[in-house]
């Protein structure tokens, strides 16, 4: 039995647990790319009403932005991401806890074995033993919707609970609590009528580990619903699709499959490629370094680790050389350097591996593999958004700064355009603590 | 002749006193804030004192809390009954009242105070 425990609207919960002049009022978390693009990175439900999603503005949604904010009906935030880190890490011990086995799969999720429940994990509830000493099945339920209040209370941060068999299954009961406000917090797919019911009402397409391309192959076998993905035969959906999709299906079916999980984490990795017009290779480097920061700034995962590392230049078409030399290497990254230092140190290494003085490159992309749902033990990438003690060994930058002024360099601007402030650190300073009266 | 004891001698060290230890009994639960003003005097809470906040600790009548009132954070003595009010503690100053909450007013409970920290110089 498995629970996976969700936090919707991670960072604005976070901004306004300090903040109550907040609560119930349109709020923006915006960050800024090197281009000067603005992206939405979190929207409160207020702000999502007037229009406001997740995701890069284009010139339409930038002018209703600029008129929301200057018009004070929305409140404009920078990322503050030491406060999410800090509320994270309070989420994930406080589950360790409270739960059995924790596993953090994101910043704003973790997976629980439930099936190591013991007595003392269910000590508040009053739960009827069954004769033989075991516990009655709706034993997960309740204990989630305890775990759930616990958490509120403790941490001041709301959150969703789906359980299921599988993780798969507990994955979409989770999904299931966040997307549709009609169910209740807490969405428990053990029971067999149940799962059935929500599996029927789920699209392929929403089930996490099924891409478009996957979901639209099986719609030509006419699967579209979990449902009949659950219920098909295995070999075919392995046939038509992918062996994942097999995976989920059975995972579906309520039969665990460890597999799975190893499998999607070797097929999640994360790109940016950027054209340049650089010739030198102080130049590029310059390029690169700004891609690691975006690339770990935009990840949001704070326990995404990646283990992989490639970085590729893309050659000018016209000035084609005869001998053809490798324009793309990869590095694994050890876990103990897991770090954004650590990838910048990886990636400098290998652009210089690749690096040809004599040749015109377009474009400059760099690939994050191998990014794992982080376990307990593992050291994400955002943690180490802070003080850099690695900065000096890179020579772009003339002066030891830290890692959240590198990133506020390129952001600086956009945000003061949309007078967007960082809130206080209240939690990781004690000048920044909330005041109270 | 050794004249000097290491502390290997000694055999194992217990660890030091840790303030952490007395003042937080639940650390992913507990935050910290700053008073202001001096509603609180009689309580020892002073202008800019540090005041640890037990959220895991469910407030009993007469705790000191930090509440969430009509969109701002204050911090005074909780009364449950006869009436939700919240009490001010400043003997001298007779422009602190109780206020009542009621239906319309919004109210929540951030957290029980558990101590207080006051530089004294």
């Amino acid at each position: 039995m498995f629970g996976v425990v969700y936090c919707p609207d991670f960072y604005v919960q976070c901004e306004r647990l300090f903040r109550p002049e907040l609560v119930n009022r349109g709020l923006v978390i915006t960050s800024g790319d090197q281009n000067g693009n603005l992206r939405i990175l979190a929207s409160s439900i207020e702000a999502l009403e007037l229009g406001l999603e997740k995701g890069l503005l284009d010139d339409d949604l930038n002018q209703l932005f600029t008129k929301l904010a200057s018009e004070n009906v929305i409140e404009v935030c920078r990322p503050n991401y030491e406060l999410y880190a800090d509320l994270s890490s309070r989420l994930m011990k406080s589950l360790q806890l409270l739960a059995p086995k924790v596993s953090a799969s994101a910043s704003d999720e973790a997976v629980l074995e439930l099936c190591a429940l013991k007595r003392p994990h269910l000590e508040s509830l009053k739960i009827a033993t069954l004769a033989d000493g075991r516990l009655d099945a709706r034993v997960y339920g309740q204990y989630a919707i305890d775990l759930r209040n616990k958490l509120k209370q403790w941490l001041g941060i709301s959150t969703v609970i789906g359980i299921g068999t599988t993780r798969t299954l507990a994955k979409l009961a989770c999904n299931t609590a966040k997307n549709h406000q009609h169910h209740s917090p807490v969405v428990d797919l053990s029971c067999m009528s149940k799962r059935t019911s929500i599996l029927k009402h789920t699209a392929v397409s929403e089930i996490t580990g099924i891409s478009k391309k996957v979901a639209k192959r099986l719609s030509q076998i006419n699967i579209d619903t979990a449902l009949e993905l659950s219920q098909a035969p295995k070999d075919q959906v392995r046939r038509y699709s992918s062996i994942i999709a097999e995976r989920i299906a059975i995972e579906l079916s309520g039969l665990p499959c460890k597999e799975l999980e190893q499998s999607l984490a070797e097929n999640t990795h994360w790109t940016t490629s950027k054209r340049i017009k650089a010739h030198s290779f102080k130049e590029i480097k310059h390029v690169l370094n700004t891609q690691v920061i975006n690339a770990t700034a935009q990840l949001n995962d704070i326990s995404n680790c990646c283990t992989t590392v490639t970085v590729t230049l893309a050659i000018e078409p016209l000035c084609s050389h005869e001998n053809a030399v490798r324009n793309s290497l990869s590095g694994e990254l050890s876990k103990s350097i897991s770090s954004v230092a650590g990838i910048r140190k990886l990636a400098l290494e290998l652009l210089e591996s690749v690096w040809r003085d004599d040749y015109q490159y377009r474009s400059l992309s760099l690939s994050l593999g191998g990014l794992s749902a982080g376990c307990g033990d593992q050291i994400g990438l955002f943690p180490m958004i802070g003080p850099d003690p690695d900065i000096n060994t890179f020579d772009v930058l003339p002066i030891a700064i830290s890692f959240e002024t590198l990133l506020s360099i390129d952001t600086a601007d956009i945000n003061r355009q949309h007078n967007s402030r960082l809130s206080p650190l209240f939690t990781t300073r004690w000048n920044e603590i909330a005041r109270v009266s | 002749m050794n004249m000097m004891a290491t502390s290997h001698d000694f055999g194992e060290s217990e660890e030091a006193l840790d303030l952490n230890e007395l003042c937080i009994q639940h650390p992913t639960a507990t935050y910290f804030v700053r008073a202001s003003g001096d509603s609180m005097i009689d309580a020892g809470i002073h202008c800019d004192d540090i005041l640890v906040v037990d959220r895991s600790i469910v407030a009993r009548d007469g705790d000191i809390v930090v509440a969430n009132l009509d969109h701002s954070f204050t911090v005074k003595k909780l009364e449950l009954s006869p009436q939700l009010r919240l009490i001010p503690m400043n003997h001298q100053d007779f422009d602190y009242t109780p206020t009542n909450i009621d239906d319309d007013s919004t109210f929540e409970i951030f957290g029980v105070v558990t101590y207080v920290i006051h530089a004294v110089r």
